[in-house]
């Protein structure tokens, strides 16, 4: 299983909560730290979902051309995420999520 | 019309389960008028959403922030729908007839079809257990054939049809008649635009339009993108 991640953090934050880890380290065979990496669908508390972006995909899929071009240039076209990113600097202002934190567990006994 | 007349079917604090389209509208149209307690149960396994923006996919973080649970999808029809926890079910599809039964596999012969369909989904399994059943469907003689081509979703449970014209409900043995009229439509065009010969209710209602705070919610709050919404 390779799982693809926001962010990586100290095994301590992963223990910190364990009733929210869904894939412990036992069945992950590779890690790889792609930010924005699942967008235009969302991570939640990290950037909203795409929905313009759905949106204008009906058009964009319709067309065996546009969809050639936009797989030029958005897939084939970048190196990586970064350079994804780059290529669309207000993706970062108008996705990035707000902050709502939870109140948080007491893991004692 | 059609948004504000299935918001109305919904009454506070029933738990529906939504879909996307337009019975997504109407629930949280709902929810945001007579039915503030309304539990709306999202397949992608949001229970208890209160989504302070109209979700464009089952599958937002709005249906998450606030929400009561989050479980997994298997979870929503295991423990709350097949438990027949799920009051209110809404269903559309290509083909709806006499009996209420929604085709959404294919038109035409099964081996041959004209037409083949995206399937049921989870459509079948709410038509047989969520306690009450509403269809939401734009009349048509092809789109209400006598009897569909292919039963998906079975019609036994379904107590509307909500059309773009009017409402048709089943009698006691499950035959659909018109019972509604929306504003400025005769009996003679609800028959028309339908492939059987529809009996009518001795007495039929006059649905009333939407109400402005209805259309205000519905075009300003809901859906300015007009996703939904044609006027």
């Amino acid at each position: 299983m390779i799982v693809v991640v926001e962010e990586l953090v100290d095994e301590r934050v992963i223990r910190s909560d364990p009733n929210r880890t869904l894939i412990p380290a036992a069945i992950v065979s590779a890690v790889v730290v792609e930010p924005w990496g699942a967008h235009p669908s969302y991570a939640q508390g990290y950037y909203d979902r795409d929905n313009d972006f759905y949106v204008g995909w009906e058009e964009i899929s319709r067309d065996r051309a546009e969809l050639a071009h936009y797989l030029d240039e958005f897939v084939y076209g970048v190196q990586d995420r970064a350079e994804y990113m780059e290529k669309q600097p207000r993706l970062l202002e108008r996705l990035k999520a707000g902050e709502q934190r939870c109140a948080g567990v007491n893991y004692g006994f | 019309m059609m948004a504000a007349v299935a918001a109305r079917e919904l009454a506070d604090g029933e738990v529906v389960f939504v879909g996307i389209g337009l019975p997504n509208l109407a629930c949280n149209l709902a929810r945001r008028t007579h039915a503030p307690n309304l539990v709306l149960i999202y397949e992608s396994g949001a229970v208890g959403a209160t989504p302070s923006r109209l979700p464009v996919s089952i599958g937002d973080p709005a249906l998450v922030t606030g929400s009561l649970m989050v479980c997994g999808m298997a979870d929503v029809f295991q423990l709350f729908l097949q438990n027949g926890r799920i009051e209110v079910g809404f269903l559309g599809g290509a083909q709806v007839d006499r009996h209420g039964n929604i085709n959404t596999t294919v038109i035409g012969d099964y081996k041959r079809p004209k037409v083949r369909l995206p399937g049921s989904g989870g459509a079948a399994e709410i038509a047989i257990h969520a306690q009450r059943i509403l269809i939401v469907a734009k009349l048509s003689p092809r789109a209400f054939p006598e009897r569909v081509d292919f039963v998906t979703s079975p019609g036994q449970r379904v107590k509307r049809v909500i059309t773009d014209k009017a409402v048709l409900e089943p009698d006691d043995k499950g035959e659909l008649m018109l019972a509604a009229l929306y504003p400025g439509i005769e009996a003679a065009d609800v028959k028309a635009a339908v492939g059987w010969n529809l009996r009518a209710r001795a007495r039929l209602d006059r649905l009333d339009p939407p109400t402005a705070t209805e259309l205000q919610l519905l075009r300003e709050v809901l859906d300015p993108k007009r996703l939904y919404l044609k006027s």
